[in-house]
């Protein structure tokens, strides 16, 4: 990612070389996790059952404070430049 | 026929199989617009039915379809062309960007431990999900070096993905957050690249930072997880 945006910048790949198969890829991003997600059914379940809960209350728990957390953060950050800028 | 071009016809038809059922999910999910809707949900059960049916073994289709598990593997590179795309507002940003992501995997860390200590949650299943919110390849490097359970963080990383794609919308009304930037920040940040699809469908900006936040994200969750060892 890196890489790209960099040899972007300074102009070594022209935008347009890039263009169609960045934004394919973009656009279908999530066709790449079905493999996965089939995958996790073959997962040995009798070894977690016992956890199974814990790990689906961690797992919404975390995730919602996450995205609330950075959310609210950069929304703050926001209104405060726009006041130091007035 | 050889064995070389019988294992080639094999990983080309379970491909095309994922590409139609995601068609026909896409398709389903732009007429509904119900985030549960998801196309990767759809898609799975679709696939999952057609296994069923024909009796094939699911092990047989996910070692046959290794190819896109190595495109998703790389595919974080595409995001550079966004971040390109998006380069003025994000020089403008940059403090704010990297103290989100900072933010971001400490919560996404110190939550997972502060809520297992809380449920008593063992140990090996803790591990397994201290990387939850990062993109799967590094995710599962990580669980490897705290001794998690690795294919138990594969399916808890895309688990949280779909969480945040499809409660998204929901919690960004409740806590009114509208910006595109914070949405993409958060979407980025707490549902890596299935968060970033779903930023995506706000606008070309949103993606662009949630596609940064993948990368972050996995850089500041590395680090901070190294302490944990």
């Amino acid at each position: 990612m890196i890489i790209l945006f960099t040899a972007l910048t300074l102009g070594l790949i022209k935008k347009e070389h890039v263009k169609t198969v960045a934004q394919f890829l973009i656009n279908n991003l999530i066709v790449f996790f079905v493999p996965a997600l089939v995958g996790a059914t073959l997962i040995n379940f009798t070894d977690i059952s016992s956890s199974i809960l814990d790990i689906a209350i961690i797992a919404i728990f975390s995730t919602i404070m996450v995205m609330t957390s950075t959310g609210l953060f950069v929304q703050w950050r926001e209104k405060k430049e726009a006041k130091k800028n007035e | 026929m050889n064995n070389t071009a019988y294992l080639i016809l094999l990983e080309a038809f379970f491909i095309l199989l994922t590409g139609i059922s995601f068609i026909i999910a896409k398709k389903i999910y732009s007429k509904f617009k119900l985030p549960l809707l998801n196309p990767i949900i759809t898609s799975v059960v679709i696939i999952i039915g057609f296994l069923t049916l024909f009796n094939i073994e699911y092990s047989t289709y996910c070692s046959n379809t290794r190819l896109l598990k190595f495109i998703l593997d790389v595919s974080v590179v595409a995001f550079g062309y966004l971040l390109y795309e998006n380069i003025e507002f994000l020089k403008k940003n940059t403090t704010t960007i990297l103290l989100a992501n900072i933010i971001g995997s400490s919560i996404g860390i110190g939550s997972v431990l502060i809520i297992a200590y809380l449920l008593n949650t063992k140990g090996i299943i803790t591990m397994s999900m201290v990387s939850k919110s990062i993109t799967t390849p590094l995710a599962i490097e990580i669980s490897k070096n705290l001794g998690g359970i690795t294919s138990l963080t594969a399916v808890i990383v895309v688990f949280s993905g779909i969480l945040g794609a499809v409660v998204g919308h929901t919690i960004f009304q409740i806590f009114n957050i509208k910006s595109p930037f914070a949405r993409g920040i958060a979407l980025g940040t707490s549902a890596h690249g299935l968060g970033t699809a779903r930023a995506l469908e706000y606008g070309a900006l949103e993606g662009a930072l949630g596609g940064l936040s993948i990368g972050l994200m996995g850089l500041f969750t590395s680090l901070i997880s190294f302490f944990l060892q």
